[in-house]
């Protein structure tokens, strides 16, 4: 079952990149994300256009021998980054 | 608002923030003096506390003319000025970062204690300051964002009245038992030069950002910890981010890039966790 809900970043988030991790934080409610390099790319491809499904798509189109891994972590990572209040579903 | 005849006045300065107490009973104002004596300052007070006595068996504390708190107890009424007066600071320190964290420093470096309150914090600094560390705070940092350099609120260390066997050894010979003062019910105030005589530090250069947690029967261990890892603990305990640009989350940041940082596992003060403070630590 494609999963077709579409994640975006909330409204006046603030980013730092570092070394390839990022660190989310949304002023409005205060907080703050730790995200990996993975789930750091994951954040990147939230445009508010792109569904789960593509965004795994694209995702195992780049690494094709870590779909499984794949399929799973993005579900998982835009759940914790939507739970954390970072990403809304549109 | 002026001193009466009858009162004292005595300044708390941290960072770039100051109260002032004024007290009009003469034997809790030696009590706040000695609490607070190394914690003067040139800053102009942001608040004016009052402290009367009205009757035998009733104590008033004042914020700036409003009455905050009735006490019948004296601890009571300086546990209560202690929170109070933190958050007065906390709130009034704009040209710092202000974290909820111990520091101690040694050859001009400030190691940060970045945790919770009930972490562990006061016994880990108390326990270094008897290791030769000097003291700048047991609750609350300042990074100044021009400066660079770290100073705290060196009250006295609050340590819980169970862990008394602990730091009783921790104590040199000027320092007795009784010299620590009750603070509330389950606390002692412990002057940190009582254990190491002129352990007091205004402030320093940034050191180290450490992450302690303290696990009963857990091993010691050290792990460094990434960039971005380090902020997200800094904004964890970061206090006066309302004053800040940006809530703080960009000097935060900044300040997680300006020196490197540890999660420090510990289950007791074992020679291991000081071997680590002693030799390796200086080798960041």
């Amino acid at each position: 079952m494609p999963d077709l809900r579409i994640p975006s970043h909330v409204v006046d988030f603030k980013l730092q990149l570092l070394d390839g991790e990022a660190v989310i934080f949304h002023p409005a409610s205060k907080k703050v994300v730790h995200a990996s390099p993975s789930a750091a790319l994951i954040w990147e491809l939230c445009d508010g256009q792109r569904s789960v499904e593509q965004i795994v798509e694209l995702l195992t189109g780049e690494y094709p021998d870590a779909r499984t891994e794949i399929e799973q972590d993005v579900p998982e990572t835009l759940n914790l980054f939507a739970n954390s209040g970072v990403v809304e579903w549109a | 608002m002026g001193l009466t005849p009858t009162e004292t006045e005595l300044r708390v300065t941290f960072a770039d923030a100051a109260v002032a107490i004024h007290c009009e009973d003469a034997e809790l104002a030696a009590s706040l003096h000695r609490v607070f004596r190394h914690c003067d300052g040139p800053a102009e007070p942001a608040v004016i506390y009052r402290i009367s006595r009205p009757k035998p068996n009733l104590w008033l504390t004042e914020r700036s003319g409003q009455v905050i708190r009735q006490d019948i107890q004296t601890l009571d009424v300086l546990e209560g000025l202690m929170h109070d007066l933190v958050a007065q600071l906390i709130t009034h320190t704009r040209r710092s970062v202000v974290l909820h964290a111990a520091g101690v420093e040694q050859n001009g470096r400030t190691a940060l204690l970045v945790a919770d309150s009930g972490a562990g914090k006061s016994s880990l600094a108390g326990w270094l300051v008897a290791q030769g560390w000097n003291y700048l705070s047991d609750e609350i940092l300042a990074w100044d964002t021009g400066t660079g350099q770290v100073s705290g609120l060196a009250r006295p260390l609050v340590l819980k009245r169970g862990a008394t066997a602990l730091w009783q050894g921790w104590l040199s010979a000027a320092g007795t038992l009784e010299q620590a003062a009750p603070f509330g019910n389950d606390t002692l105030w412990l002057d940190p030069e009582l254990i190491h005589p002129g352990a007091i530090c205004q402030s320093a250069a940034l050191g180290w950002l450490l992450f302690p947690r303290y696990s009963p029967g857990a091993a010691f261990q050290a792990s460094r910890l990434s960039q971005a890892q380090a902020v997200f603990g800094l904004m964890q305990h970061l206090v006066n981010g309302p004053n800040l640009p940006g809530e703080g989350f960009e000097s935060a940041a900044r300040l997680a890039t300006a020196c490197p940082a540890f999660q420090v596992e510990y289950g007791e003060f074992s020679e291991d966790l000081a071997g680590w403070f002693r030799s390796e630590l200086n080798g960041y």
